[in-house]
C-alpha cells in the first residue's frame, strides 16, 4: 500500500492529559503508512455540551477554524477522539452541504484570515487502521501476538452516532474495533450492553460526578461479567472516563481496577515499541497486564 | 369540551422547531428513546417525559429542574426512535432556549471559559509536564502560543455564545480536572 498522509487532528484530551497516547499513534501510524502531520494551532473541536449546546453557529465556526487550517496542509483529517470525531465530521458535512451556513461562518473566519473552503473528508482513526490500512497489515506488522488475551471493546457513542452523518460503522453491530483488537492475536469478548455511553459525555461527568460514577459502575458490572484482562477504547474521553473512573469506585471501597488501553498503545506494545513513551499514564494500573501478556517490566 | 393544556404550550414547541428540535411532533410516545438512555435510571433526565412535556408546553417543569444538562449526548435514542423525532436534536434545542433564560450548569461554563482562555477544554500546564515526562514532541496546538487563542477568541467574541456560557475576561481555571470534553 502506498504512504499515505493525514493531518492529525489530536484535540485537548490525548494531548494535554494522556500524551503517551499521542505517542503511541505518531509511532504506529507510519509503520502501516499512514504518515501524521500536525495541523499546527488546532483548538477544541469544540464540543457539544458546551457550544453546540448554546448557538449551533458558535460550535460550527470553531470546527471550520480547525479544519480549514487542515485544508491549508491539503490532506484529510483523522480524529483521534470520538467527540473530535463526531464534531468536526458533522461541521464538516453541514458546512460543505449548505451555503447560508458557509456563509455565515466565512463572514467570521475572515476576521481572523482564515477560510473554510469545503476541500478535505474527516477520518477517525480506527476507519483509517481498519478501512484504509486493514486487519491483515496490521497483523503482519505486529511482532508480539496476544495469544489468550481477552479483551473488551467499547467502541463509544460518537465513533457510531448518529449513523446518518457519520457512516463510520454499523450503529447496532460495529465490527471494525473487534476485528483490530482480533488482529492483535486477541479475543474480542461478548458483554452485554455493550453499545451503552461510558457516561462521560455531554458535560455529565461535571456537572453530575455520582450519576457519572453510577453509570459507569453499570457498564463496568456487564463487562466484568465476560472476565475480560482489559478494557480497549478508542476514544481517549471514554479511555478516562474507565481510568479514573475506576479510581473514583475503588476509592468508594468498589473493587474495580480492570486495565484499560486505547487500541495503539496495544498496537505500538505489539510492535515493540517502548512502553514509558506510549503506554505509562494511567490512574488504574495495566503493568500487570503488560507483564502479563509482553513480558515487560 | 375542549381541553387547554396550557397557554404556554405552542410557543415552548414551536421555539424548540426553531432550535433544532424540528421533528418534535413526530413523537408518539413509544418510548424507545428511554429504553436505550444511559442516564434514564439514575438521574432525573427521562427523555421520553420530556419530549411530551414539550409537546404539553410545560416549559418551567423542564427549563428548571436543570435534567436537560444531564443528558449524556450519546445519541442513542436519535438512532433508535422509529419515527426520527430526533430526541437529543430537542435536548440540545431546549439546551438552547435554557441558555437564553440565564439556566446554565456551571459545567458548560468552566469548559467554556477554558477554551476561550487557554484553547483546550482542559488546562494545559499540567498538559506539557506530562508530555515532557513521556518525550512527547513541544506542544504546538492552540493552547501553545496566545496569537491562536487570540484567533479563538475572536471569533467567539462575534457569536452569542460568548454571553450565553458566561465567559468572563478575568478568569482562572478551577482545577486541572476534566469535567466535560464531547
Amino acid at each position: 500500500m502506498p504512504a499515505t498522509d493525514y493531518a492529525l487532528y489530536t484535540g485537548c484530551i490525548i494531548p494535554l492529559r494522556y500524551p503517551d497516547i499521542e505517542n503511541s499513534i505518531r509511532e504506529t501510524m507510519p509503520l502501516l503508512g499512514a504518515n501524521v502531520f500536525d495541523i499546527v494551532g488546532a483548538g477544541c473541536c469544540p464540543p457539544g455540551g458546551a457550544f453546540w449546546s448554546v448557538d449551533e453557529i458558535s460550535g460550527l465556526v470553531q470546527s471550520a477554524r480547525n479544519l480549514s487550517i487542515a485544508e491549508l496542509m491539503n490532506k484529510d483529517l483523522m480524529a483521534v477522539c470520538n467527540g473530535c470525531f463526531c464534531y468536526l465530521k458533522n461541521s464538516n458535512l453541514l458546512l460543505k452541504d449548505n451555503q447560508e451556513k458557509r456563509e455565515k461562518v466565512n463572514t467570521i473566519l475572515n476576521q481572523i484570515g482564515r477560510k473554510y473552503h469545503g476541500t478535505i473528508s474527516v477520518y477517525h482513526l480506527v476507519e483509517i487502521l481498519h478501512d484504509k490500512i486493514g486487519v491483515e497489515k496490521i497483523k503482519e506488522s505486529t511482532k508480539i501476538k496476544l495469544d489468550g488475551a481477552k479483551a473488551a471493546v467499547h467502541y463509544g457513542c460518537h465513533l457510531l452516532r448518529p449513523s446518518d452523518h457519520l457512516m463510520a460503522e454499523n450503529p447496532e453491530k460495529p465490527h471494525k474495533l473487534d476485528a483490530l483488537v482480533e488482529a492483535l492475536g486477541m479475543e474480542s469478548v461478548y458483554y452485554p450492553k455493550k453499545l451503552s455511553c461510558c457516561g462521560a459525555g455531554g458535560g455529565m461527568r461535571g456537572n453530575n460526578p455520582n450519576a457519572t460514577l453510577k453509570i459507569l459502575e453499570k457498564k463496568l458490572m456487564n463487562i466484568k461479567y465476560s472476565e475480560p484482562d482489559c478494557i480497549v477504547t478508542c476514544c481517549p474521553f471514554c479511555f478516562l472516563q474507565f481510568d479514573l473512573g475506576q479510581k473514583g469506585l475503588r476509592d468508594k471501597g468498589e473493587d474495580f481496577c480492570i486495565p484499560v488501553f486505547y487500541y495503539n498503545q496495544l498496537l505500538g506494545l505489539s510492535m515493540g515499541l517502548p512502553k514509558k513513551r506510549i503506554a505509562s499514564i494511567s490512574e488504574t494500573p495495566r503493568d500487570g497486564f503488560i507483564k502479563k501478556f509482553y513480558g515487560v517490566d | 369540551m375542549k381541553i387547554v393544556l396550557n397557554e404556554t404550550n405552542e410557543e415552548l414547541v414551536n421555539k424548540v422547531i426553531q432550535y433544532g428540535g424540528e421533528n418534535i411532533y413526530k413523537c408518539f410516545q413509544c418510548g424507545m428513546c428511554a429504553s436505550g438512555c444511559p442516564v434514564a435510571g439514575d438521574t432525573d433526565h427521562k427523555i421520553k417525559r420530556t419530549m411530551h412535556q414539550v409537546l404539553l408546553g410545560l416549559d418551567e417543569q423542564i427549563l428548571d429542574k436543570k435534567a436537560i444538562w444531564l443528558c449524556t449526548t450519546c445519541f442513542m435514542c436519535l438512532e433508535r426512535c422509529p419515527q426520527n423525532a430526533g430526541p437529543t436534536e430537542v435536548i440540545f434545542a431546549l439546551r438552547r432556549i435554557s441558555a437564553e433564560k440565564g439556566i446554565i450548569p456551571d459545567a458548560q461554563i468552566e469548559v467554556a471559559n477554558n477554551i476561550y482562555h487557554l484553547g483546550h477544554a482542559v488546562t494545559v500546564e499540567k498538559g506539557i509536564k506530562l508530555r515532557d515526562k513521556v518525550g512527547a514532541p513541544t506542544l504546538n496546538t492552540a493552547g501553545s502560543d496566545k496569537k491562536y487563542i487570540d484567533e479563538i477568541q475572536k471569533i467567539i467574541n462575534t457569536t452569542k455564545s460568548f454571553k450565553l456560557l458566561k465567559i468572563k475576561k478575568d478568569w482562572k481555571p478551577k482545577g486541572d480536572e476534566v469535567i466535560a470534553c464531547d
